[in-house]
């Protein structure tokens, strides 16, 4: 079943078709939301709502944009609303280390811990960032979204994506710089 | 930075990820040739996205499959998040019977034995330690879980026991040893190694 196919089925109330949506983003989705806001329980959270918002409104989307893009959006208004009401909050940084359970397995036991220590730094690093900052690099570099798929969620151009990338870049540059080993 | 050229700047991460079209990947090369500054900003960009490119995706525990209720929309919401409710309470309880279970069956020998000041450097997610309990912290913040703090020479280690383990915490004072799951702890007021849960506590003297 293709995606038009798929949501149309969806919009008809096909328990189905609403599964299949699910399961194709829901991963995306709860990545992007752990990397918002910083926390696996308010990821949780997000992806629930996120859902829930989308499928109340499934209705209404009427194909102009790709569905994904269309999550996307929901997803990344959500999580600034988030980030808004809890600004007074200190942010979790829950970051990425938890259990190890949370990310894929590497090849050895050194290695892997190799690879928790440096993610638990760098997502430390990318929680200093401004959600505005955070979002682009998380789409870009964690999800893999192309510019175009970035500056179609936020309703931006690429130009605006790149340069946020470049500012963000530079900034988690400056963050890491201390903890290089020096050469 | 004094470089003036905005426009290459801006464009600087795009052109790193090779998604600028030919005609702007031409323009920022031009430029780099005649601009030391751009070229160590490159390098520096192309440093961070290395690191950031290592972040992996993140799964989603199993036990916390959505469970949805949207009563506006019953009429034609999903089946599957009725029975996604229904699963999850059925995860919720096979995950507190497989804990008492594990516990009560748990292979205590195939532990790592370490020092708490090793358990840092450990990959073994099951570890045991010993050590002398030097403070009880009532319930922690966390769905009524108890902490306690175990410390051995100059080290010491938080220790978690969830609120439905059958484990009992001995008094300060009390030597023990401590088997459990090793990790770290990355919340900003927290940030420390912990052995969290704990499966078994055996008091030593």
């Amino acid at each position: 079943m293709n995606e038009t196919v798929e949501v149309r089925a969806a919009q008809a109330g096909d328990a189905g078709a609403q599964q299949a949506i699910y399961d194709r983003y829901a991963g995306r989705l709860f990545t992007l939301a752990f990397y918002m806001l910083g926390s696996r329980a308010a990821a949780e959270d997000a992806l629930q709502s996120i859902f829930l918002k989308a499928f109340a409104a499934l209705d209404r989307f009427n194909g102009k944009s790709a569905l994904s893009t269309w999550l996307w959006r929901i997803a990344l208004n959500h999580c600034n609303d988030e980030l808004k009401r809890k600004r007074a909050e200190t942010v979790p940084l829950e970051t990425i280390l938890g259990s190890g359970d949370d990310v894929s397995p590497e090849p050895s036991p050194e290695r892997r811990l190799e690879a928790r220590q440096t993610e638990t730094v760098v997502g430390r690093a990318l929680m200093e960032l401004s959600p505005k900052l955070r979002t682009v690099v998380v789409l870009r570099y964690v999800e893999n979204l192309s510019y175009d798929e970035i500056a179609a969620a936020l309703g931006t151009s690429v130009g605006t994506v790149s340069s946020r990338l470049s500012r963000a870049l530079a900034e988690l540059e400056r963050i890491l710089r201390p903890l290089q080993p020096r050469s | 930075m004094s470089c003036w050229r905005i426009d290459v700047r801006r464009n600087l991460a795009r052109y790193l990820d090779g998604a600028a079209p030919p005609a702007l990947t031409d323009r920022v090369e031009r430029h780099l040739m005649g601009c030391g500054e751009c070229r160590a900003t490159v390098v520096r960009l192309r440093s961070a996205r290395a690191a950031v490119r290592q972040l992996p995706m993140v799964v989603q525990d199993d036990d916390n499959a959505p469970a949805f209720v949207t009563p506006a929309r019953r009429k034609w919401f999903p089946h599957f998040l009725a029975d996604a409710a229904v699963a999850a309470g059925f995860a919720i309880a096979f995950t507190l019977l497989a804990t008492h279970v594990v516990a009560a069956r748990a292979d205590w020998s195939s532990f790592r034995t370490l020092r708490i000041a090793d358990l840092r450097t450990s990959t073994d997610p099951h570890v045991v330690t010993e050590g002398t309990i030097v403070s009880r912290e009532g319930e922690s913040d966390e769905k009524g879980s108890r902490r306690f703090r175990l410390r051995d020479g100059a080290a010491d280690v938080v220790c978690e026991v969830l609120e439905d383990a059958r484990v009992s915490v001995p008094a300060i004072g009390q030597r023990v040893r401590v088997w459990g799951v090793s990790r770290y702890d990355a919340r900003a007021d927290h940030r420390w190694y912990e052995i969290h849960p704990v499966l078994r506590i055996e008091t030593i003297r």
